[in-house]
């Protein structure tokens, strides 16, 4: 067992293989002690990280059947994968329910996921965020986030013009 | 709430490629409009003036377009400002450089193309159409310090002789090249061209309006084993059969345009069509001494799918009847207009639903 320690004092015992779903801590792990301080991480952030690391590693760890390491096997030699999506649709629908969070808690997940080094998790959540941003105007998006304009009158004119005829992407 | 940091803010941004959301996104804030700007990779200028404002925001682009005259200065800033570019599209429409009452003395020359090239020299893809003020040394330059480069495009870029296809020919991996217009290029730049180490890549090299070529230069482009398309278009009348023949032994050869070449005949079409067998496009437009003998040749030929004869008039209407039925993949033949009533109805009917003929 692990132990990790929340930014604000609260302390978290956890199997190894769910631990180490964070490549970070594998790191730690593998050359320190099993009591891991995560100043940054809040332990109400650090509880819905473990929650996904505990389901990630339940169906990452669940030993493949004949038929589907045979068809992982013909399906990595006839093309490289970058990464690895999420293939399972059980896991998926659970995946999509997890991220059914406000902005604010995406944001501080995405943070602790980007600070453990857990790939999938960020990859979820900057979907999810991607996703809340597509469409919107700018006034939409400060919105959305409660982010503060702060440009100067002047500097929005030079971006409205910029934007207009100065530059467009291909 | 915690505000995103920069790193997550840029790991959000790059997953937004949709040019309006790009743009929202830099409106939101200051934060915002500096990791935008610092994770956009391509860009198109329409105002070049204003460039000096905003290009050292874009430090990471790897694709810039432009069609519009663009100084030695702002290529300056370019080189200092982007140095991981490898797409650099910078075509020019002709009509903007052909009319004399507004020539073009502030646009890009060789003094700029060489600061270029010390500054970007991942570049893959260079494409400066119809830029007038570009010549041997600046590509020289280019070639020299962005070894990468795999296609390149001069098009009408008339000051371009043989000295820079020369050094274009020392690349080790170009595949596309483009000299259409540069007419001063003769058989001692295609000789150079097909003796080094780019003869072992080119796959698409475009020789059309470079008519002071002759077959002594066209039979060198026999060492280009990997050519698959090929253009001389245009190219005058000092490419005969002689030169025809010659490339009909490029194997690999799919493309080829042979449009206006007026001294080539029946013989050129009787070699491609036993050699190239992989040949799937050939056009004969305007080469007058080809006759119906040189169409048939192409009967049962297993690749060739577009075959364009027009202004080909030792060709009769039978004859491209007879060789389109003869032909498993023949589906498109271009022909002139005037050739349409010689061709009735029944017979358009009978050559098949599956045939296109289009008239030129």
């Amino acid at each position: 067992m692990i132990k990790l320690v929340s930014g604000d004092g609260a302390e978290f015992e956890v199997e190894e293989e769910v631990a180490f779903q964070s490549k970070i801590i594998k790191d730690i792990v593998a050359d320190a002690d099993d009591v891991i301080p995560l100043p940054t991480v809040s332990s109400k952030v650090l509880i819905q990280v473990i929650e996904y690391c505990r389901k990630h590693a339940a169906v990452n760890s669940f030993p493949l059947s004949p038929s589907s390491s045979a068809a992982a096997a013909a399906s990595s030699s006839s093309s490289i994968s970058y990464s690895k999506p999420v293939s399972d649709p059980a896991l998926r629908a659970w995946d999509n329910e997890f991220v059914k969070l406000n902005n604010s808690s995406l944001f501080d997940i995405v943070i602790a996921a980007n600070y453990l080094d857990i790939e999938e998790l960020v990859d979820l959540v900057l979907e999810t965020v991607a996703d809340r941003i597509k469409g919107k105007q700018a006034q939409e998006i400060r919105r959305q986030f409660n982010i503060e304009n702060d440009f100067t009158p002047e500097e929005e004119e030079a971006l409205r013009r910029e934007n207009s005829w100065a530059f467009q992407n291909n | 709430m915690e505000r995103l940091g920069d790193d997550e803010l840029t790991l959000v941004l790059r997953g937004l490629d949709q040019q309006r959301d790009r743009k929202s996104c830099a409106r939101v804030c200051r934060q915002w409009r500096r990791i935008e700007a610092l994770t956009r990779t391509s860009l198109r200028v329409i105002d070049p003036f204003s460039l000096p404002q905003f290009l050292p925001r874009f430090p990471n682009l790897t694709a810039l377009r432009t069609d519009t005259p663009i100084s030695d200065a702002h290529l300056h800033l370019i080189a200092r400002s982007c140095p991981d570019l490898r797409s650099l599209i910078f075509n020019v429409r002709r009509s903007l450089t052909d009319l004399p009452e507004k020539p073009q003395s502030d646009d890009l020359t060789d003094t700029g193309l060489g600061a270029l090239a010390l500054g970007c020299q991942k570049l893959q893809h260079i494409a400066l159409r119809n830029r007038r003020g570009v010549g041997d040394s600046g590509v020289v330059d280019l070639v020299k310090r962005a070894s990468d480069l795999s296609d390149i495009d001069l098009a009408w870029c008339s000051k371009v002789s043989d000295r820079a296809v020369a050094e274009i020919g020392n690349l080790t991996s170009l595949f596309v090249l483009c000299l259409r217009g540069c007419f001063l290029v003769t058989d001692i730049g295609l000789t150079h061209l097909a003796n080094r180490p780019s003869s072992r890549t080119l796959t698409a090299l475009d020789l059309s309006e470079c008519d002071r070529i002759t077959d002594a230069g066209v039979c060198e482009l026999k060492m280009l084993p990997c050519l698959e398309k090929l253009s001389l278009a245009d190219c005058g009348p000092k490419v005969t059969d002689v030169g025809g023949s010659a490339i009909a032994s490029i194997d690999a050869l799919r493309s080829l345009d042979l449009s206006w070449l007026i001294n080539l005949s029946d013989a050129t079409l009787f070699e491609l069509s036993r050699k190239c067998k992989k040949l799937e496009e050939l056009n004969v437009t305007g080469c007058e001494l080809i006759t119906g003998a040189g169409v048939l040749a192409f009967s049962n030929h297993a690749y060739m799918k577009n075959l364009v004869l027009a202004s080909c008039y030792g060709v009769s209407m039978e004859d491209v009847v007879q060789t389109v039925r003869a032909s498993p993949l023949l589906r498109y033949v271009g022909l002139d207009k005037s050739l349409r009533g010689w061709m009735s109805t029944t017979v358009q009917e009978n050559i098949g639903p599956s045939y296109e003929i289009y008239w030129l």
